[in-house]
């Protein structure tokens, strides 16, 4: 059964140039699927857990991701660099290919 | 099956872009022209005066000021151009990196010299990034001074 679909609108420029702000991102809800380097995905920020956030992962270690912005800007996106590594079960949605 | 919600997802950085204003900066460029004002003034009126305690306690306080003033200047240019201007806004302002670069040169002529030149060019580049500041932000806000 494929999963469900998801509609994720972008909020800010964190992701750009990949994305701008106002983008609307066709996501599948997250249900166990396999996480790559490279994917984007979608979770709630682990200290502000009513803001959902939009990044991409780029490490995976023991089992966690570190996702940063796609922004070459260090200062503009708030990621894994300031909040550390996320669990996968926190994921909401991942981007479909 | 699609969700017919639409999640707002962030993608914002960490501090709140609001809380950036190069109206500090303008503050601080116009205390340096105002100094190099009355210095070069101070010079020209009362220069036959020079050895009097009072007039070298005048021009030490000008020039104290517009020292202080013209770091004050460099450091609040410095915060915007580092900080909120973001490579995604190069694209419409192509001489910003240019723009910032000058400005922060003349806070430091204007401390090293007495120079009117300088001090109406520092003016002329915060203008600029004003006039970019507020277009990447897209509000029309007029350029004003306090003197």
């Amino acid at each position: 059964m494929d999963s469900r679909l998801v509609s994720i609108a972008i909020k800010g420029d964190s992701m750009w140039p990949t994305y701008n702000d106002g983008d609307i991102l066709e996501c599948a809800a997250y249900e166990n699927q396999v996480i790559n380097i490279g994917s984007i995905v979608v979770f709630p920020h682990p200290f502000k857990p009513k803001i959902v956030c939009v990044k991409r992962v780029k490490k995976i270690v023991d089992g966690m991701i570190f996702v940063e912005g796609d922004n070459p800007d260090p200062l503009a996106s708030e990621d894994s660099h300031n909040f550390g590594l996320i669990k996968l079960d926190s994921i909401i949605a991942l981007k479909i290919d | 099956m699609r969700d017919d919600l639409i999640i707002e997802a962030e993608a914002h950085c960490d501090g709140p872009c609001g809380v950036y204003d190069p109206a500090s900066a303008r503050v601080a460029g116009e205390a340096v022209q105002s100094m190099t004002k009355k210095m070069i003034a101070l010079a020209e009126n009362h220069g036959s005066e020079g050895n009097s305690a009072a007039y070298l306690n005048t021009m030490s306080r000008y020039a104290a000021i517009k020292e202080e003033e013209a770091q004050k200047c460099k450091d609040e240019l410095l915060v915007l151009w580092t900080d909120f201007f973001k490579p995604q806004h190069l694209e419409a302002n192509p001489d910003l990196h240019e723009t910032f670069w000058q400005a922060a040169k003349l806070c430091s002529a204007c401390k090293v010299e007495v120079s009117a030149d300088h001090a109406q060019e520092l003016m002329d580049a915060i203008e600029s990034i004003h006039n970019m500041f507020w277009s990447v932000k897209g509000r029309e806000v007029p350029w004003i001074r306090a003197s």
